[in-house]
């Protein structure tokens, strides 16, 4: 169990990051998932000469905000798994430092 | 004159009762002057500065540009009376 | 906080046998500052340095003991209440004990050494035996081999043969001296040594230091007794040790197993005498850190009782000291509680005496407050009595410096930094650290917590969150096209007529600005006009502030001479152009019907400024006016005539008053009282003060013994100064609109790079990617946006307090208070 490869500083920075990034990125994700404007700017669309009908651009934008919401949660679910890595790499260190 | 009754009065009462209800009801005791000023300045300073965002607003000179895209969007989203009628 | 503290000036009167104790509990207070009563008096003739000087050996052998501790490792825990200061009979015993200890752990070291010299020496003996025993049968072998070589051919071999077994010398040597060493004999012998050696694995204990050394043992061979001495003086040379070592195999092995048994031994002393070092040593570690707090204190009270003067009948101590007139109570009860332990009978006493020198700036300041007041006190320290502007600080600070950092998301980061820091005070507070960014950043906690607050309030009316915009309260833009002319276009400017809905958005800045492509030119002029109408209101405001303190002062005459001129000339000029501001945002809308007042003709608040400087004029548009109101022209052209005429009244109202005020008073001649002579009995106090006037100008009169001329040029430069600093201050706050620009641009930028390549992506390798992107955006926004942009925006809202702010009122030309306390000679000296 002992395989304590960060220091106290970088699993600290990892704490704080992925709890950072957790909140934001699901706050990001739902923002995506009800389709807000001011994302708009950030949606993977292919420049491709133009789209054809308002209706297929609109598609398009929905499709973009649903996939960029799917994408902010499985980058937050990452955010979990570094939490959890660094977590128990501060408790290690910790623990190892109370035992000394 | 394109201002709203609504919103003044929220903003004007909520930081009013921030700057003078509420420093008549600070605790007693010797930081009681301290807290008093800290309250009264920061209602002043607060609801100026959004007096000030809101005023600026008020009557429009230049409106902003936007592309089409945007526009389209936005007009799915927020709504637009000829969007709906066309649809 | 408004003012600071009234202070007194006391007189103390102390028994000799009761000062000790008095003083100690006057530390222990903290409420006094004791002014030096005899300063020609050289540091080693006063009255207590034999006294300093125990202290200072004692605080020596404390520093040793400690050294001690600290080389064993032993530690030494933290006292929780920290003790008095010990009474003189207490002294005498911790002085005793202090030298007991002191010897013992001198003595305990100096056997320790002895003993460890010897062990050394053992050991190398023994490694010296052990192995030169390989040499000796190596070399026998060699002996044998060359013998048989050489018999028939040389005649040499025959010679070494006769001569039998060479002579040789065994030591140990230091690792890096070897080579020297070894050329070294080369040289003296022509060659004629043979040296073998072998390097000792593990390194040796030096004696003294304890140190790890590393060393060879080696083995010279040689032929003859001179050699031997010339080997033996470049041994010594070289600081090797030489060990005998017995040339028979069986002697050699004896001798090995004689040391064996003695090293044994010896290690069983050194154990026992390690422990017992140690015993010695924790037990010392338990008191030390009390009795470094007791003799600290001790040395600060003769310090203290050095500043004291002796009466002349060397009955009693009198000290000089500042008292805030609120402490009086206090210190009153200090010194009685001091004289009651001292057991004396006649009781010390206080006397408040009247003085003209200026009284040093005390400010009583809690935890929250304090790092505003350092903000202040940074520039300079307020003048007796004058009004604090720290305490408007707690709210203008973090406002300005919000409106430079307006963010929500950033502002909510240094908002949590500042909460953790304030809820986690008393943990971190204890932990001492020297890292001096991390001690600049605690003591700032609350401002760095009211700061992020603002921040986040200003990022809401900015609808700025790490550069986004939120919409909740709805736009108050539609899209006004249909769905045909949206597709033929690329870009449209929505025009206010037909796409606004006539109310502007609930609060702060419409969602809509954030996507359009004109957004610049929208928030700055927005930005531009916040920070001028911000800056002349926190002008004007710190012009008001003068009042008071002319009030307070009795300079009534101030007020119509110089504030009522500054003041008029200020609104007159500056807020008269916020009020046109205001006026425009007001009057001119697209929808007017008027045709002067539509978006074409809206005029330029900063032109029309200009030209009403200049009494110029601009030909306006057809069709518009040039003025917002009727009679605008004749109104400004009055404001800045009577702007001007203020001018004058500042420069030569004041000092024509201050001529026929002097001339006035010519004949009253003043009575001044100085501050007491040190060395007069108390009862004749009165009679010697008033025989011995002060010759010192006190500050509070100022200017009134001052030739008329310098108060002319003193004006004169006052006056400029202020006029022009009108102009330069109003367009120094334009820093605020420039930097919250700065901020916003930045952080869109970021965002726009980093954080979007993550986002751009259609299939689910995006999310791979948007969480790298996140992390380096995460450090950017932390490093750049935070830190960076923070420290810039903190500075220059320093700026615009200390310059443009403190310069209408503040004069801060006071000295601070520094009570003699306990509590800060400790915290000082642990800092050293």
């Amino acid at each position: 169990m002992a395989c304590k490869f960060c220091g106290p500083k970088l699993s600290l920075c990892g704490l704080i990051l992925s709890v950072w990034g957790i909140i934001q990125l699901t706050l990001m994700g739902v923002f995506y998932y009800i389709e807000a404007v001011a994302l708009l700017e950030d949606l993977p669309l292919e420049e491709e000469g133009g789209h054809h009908t308002i209706e297929g651009f609109i598609h398009k934008v929905e499709v973009g905000y649903s996939q960029n919401a799917y994408n902010c949660w499985i980058a937050a679910l990452l955010y979990v798994i570094t939490l959890v890595i660094s977590g128990h790499q501060f408790w290690m260190n910790n623990r190892s430092s109370v035992s000394m | 004159m394109g201002a709203s009754f609504v919103p003044i009065t929220i903003f004007t009462v909520l930081w009013g009762v921030v700057g003078i209800v509420c420093p008549i009801f600070a605790p007693k005791g010797p930081n009681r002057g301290i807290i008093q000023v800290v309250l009264m300045l920061t209602a002043a300073t607060c609801w100026l500065f959004w007096l000030c965002a809101y005023m600026a607003q008020m009557n429009p000179l230049i409106g902003p540009r936007l592309d089409n895209e945007t526009l389209i969007w936005i007009a799915h989203t927020w709504g637009n009376p000829y969007y709906n009628g066309t649809k | 906080m408004f003012r600071s503290e009234e202070m007194a000036l006391c007189q103390l009167f102390i028994q000799p046998e009761a000062a000790y104790t008095s003083v100690s509990e006057l530390g222990e207070a903290g409420t006094v500052q004791f002014r030096d009563l005899n300063p020609d008096v050289n540091a080693f003739q006063r009255k207590f340095v034999n006294e300093v000087r125990r202290c200072d050996e004692m605080e020596r052998k404390l520093r040793y003991i400690e050294a001690e501790v600290h080389k064993d490792g032993v530690h030494v825990p933290q006292v929780k209440e920290p003790p008095r200061a010990p009474n003189p009979r207490e002294i005498i015993d911790l002085e005793a004990h202090l030298e007991k200890t002191e010897n013992e752990i001198l003595e305990l070291s100096h056997n320790a050494v002895n003993l460890k010299q010897n062990y050394l020496e053992l050991t190398e003996l023994k490694h010296v035996l052990e192995k030169t025993e390989a040499f000796f049968i190596a070399q026998e072998e060699i002996g044998i081999d060359s013998l048989t070589k050489t018999l028939g051919t040389e005649e040499g071999g025959q010679q070494a043969a006769t001569r039998g077994r060479l002579g040789f010398v065994a030591g140990v040597l230091q690792r890096e001296r070897v080579p020297a060493f070894e050329r070294m004999l080369w040289r003296i012998s022509r060659g004629n040594v043979f040296l073998r050696r072998a390097e000792l694995d593990k390194p040796l204990e030096d004696p003294t230091s304890g140190n790890e050394i590393y060393k060879t043992v080696f083995v010279a061979f040689f032929q003859g007794e001179q050699l031997k001495s010339r080997i033996k003086k470049v041994c010594t040379g070289f600081h090797a040790s030489l060990y005998p070592c017995p040339p028979s195999n069986t002697e050699r092995q004896d001798m090995v197993k004689g040391v064996r048994t003695r090293l044994e031994d010896l290690n069983m002393v050194l154990n026992q005498t390690r422990d017992h070092r140690q015993r010695v040593l924790a037990s010392v570690a338990k008191e030390l850190a009390s009795w470094s707090i007791m003799v600290r204190k001790m040395k600060a009270i003769y310090h203290t009782l050095n500043l004291f003067n002796m009466d002349v009948t060397k009955k009693c101590l009198i000290g000089e000291c500042w008292v805030p007139t609120a402490d009086l109570p206090n210190v009153q009860k200090a010194l009685a509680d001091g004289s009651n332990a001292s057991g004396s009978s006649i009781p010390s006493f206080l006397n408040c005496i009247e003085t003209d020198e200026e009284p040093p700036t005390f400010n009583r300041t809690n935890r929250f407050t304090r790092g505003f007041q350092n903000l202040i006190d940074s520039y300079g320290v307020a003048s007796y009595r004058e009004c604090n502007p720290a305490l408007y600080t707690i709210i203008t600070f973090p406002f300005l410096f919000a409106v430079m950092f307006g963010d929500l998301g950033h502002g909510l980061i240094m908002a949590l930094f500042g909460a953790w820091m304030v809820i986690k005070e008393v943990s971190l507070a204890a932990k001492k650290t020297n890292n001096e960014i991390w001690n600049i950043f605690f003591a700032g906690r609350y401002i760095i917590l009211l700061m992020g607050c603002f921040s986040m309030y200003t990022g809401l009316i900015y609808n700025d969150i790490f550069s986004k915009s939120m919409n909740i309260f709805g736009s108050s833009w539609y899209v006004p096209y249909d769905n045909d002319t949206l597709e033929k276009n690329t870009a449209f400017t929505l025009d206010p007529k037909d796409s606004y809905i006539d109310k502007p958005y609930f609060i702060g800045i419409d969602p809509i600005w954030q996507t359009a492509d004109n957004k610049i030119i929208f928030l700055n002029s927005y930005k531009m006009k916040l920070s001028i109408i911000f800056g002349v209101v926190h002008m004007i405001f710190g012009v008001c502030m003068s009042v008071v303190n002319y009030n307070f002062f009795k300079r009534r005459y101030s007020i119509f001479l110089e504030f009522i001129p500054q003041v008029v000339f200020l609104c007159l000029l500056f807020l008269y152009m916020v009020f046109m501001m205001f006026y425009k945002w007001v009057a001119y809308s697209t929808m007017s019907e008027d045709q002067a007042y539509t978006q074409g003709c809206a005029p330029s608040v900063l032109i029309l400024f200009i030209n009403m400087m200049l009494f110029s004029s601009n030909e306006p548009e057809p069709g518009c006016k040039e003025f917002m109101f009727e009679n605008q022209g004749s109104i400004q052209r009055v404001f800045v005539l009577v702007a001007l005429c203020c001018i004058p009244i500042m420069l030569f109202g004041k000092p024509l008053y201050m001529l026929s005020a002097s001339k006035k008073k010519h004949s009253k001649t003043e009575s001044s009282n100085g501050s007491v002579n040190p060395g007069i009995e108390m009862q004749e106090q009165t009679d010697i003060i008033n025989s011995q006037p002060q010759p010192k100008a006190s500050a509070s009169h100022d200017h009134e013994d001052e030739p008329f001329s310098e108060i002319m040029i003193h004006q004169a430069i006052h006056t400029i100064e202020y006029v022009l600093s009108t102009i330069s201050h109003t367009a120094s706050y334009l820093r605020l609109w420039a930097l919250s620009l700065a901020h916003a641009e930045l952080s869109e930028v970021l965002w726009n790079m980093v954080l979007t390549f993550g986002l751009k992506d259609a299939n689910y390798i995006g999310a791979i990617k948007l969480y790298v992107a996140f992390c380096f955006w995460a450090l950017f926004t932390l490093a750049i946006l935070v830190m960076m942009e923070g420290l810039s925006a903190f500075l220059h809202t320093l700026r615009l307090h200390w310059v443009e702010f403190m310069s209408k009122f503040y004069a801060g030309l006071g000295y601070i208070f520094q009570p003699f306390c306990f509590k800060t000679i400790l915290e000082q000296e642990d800092e050293e």
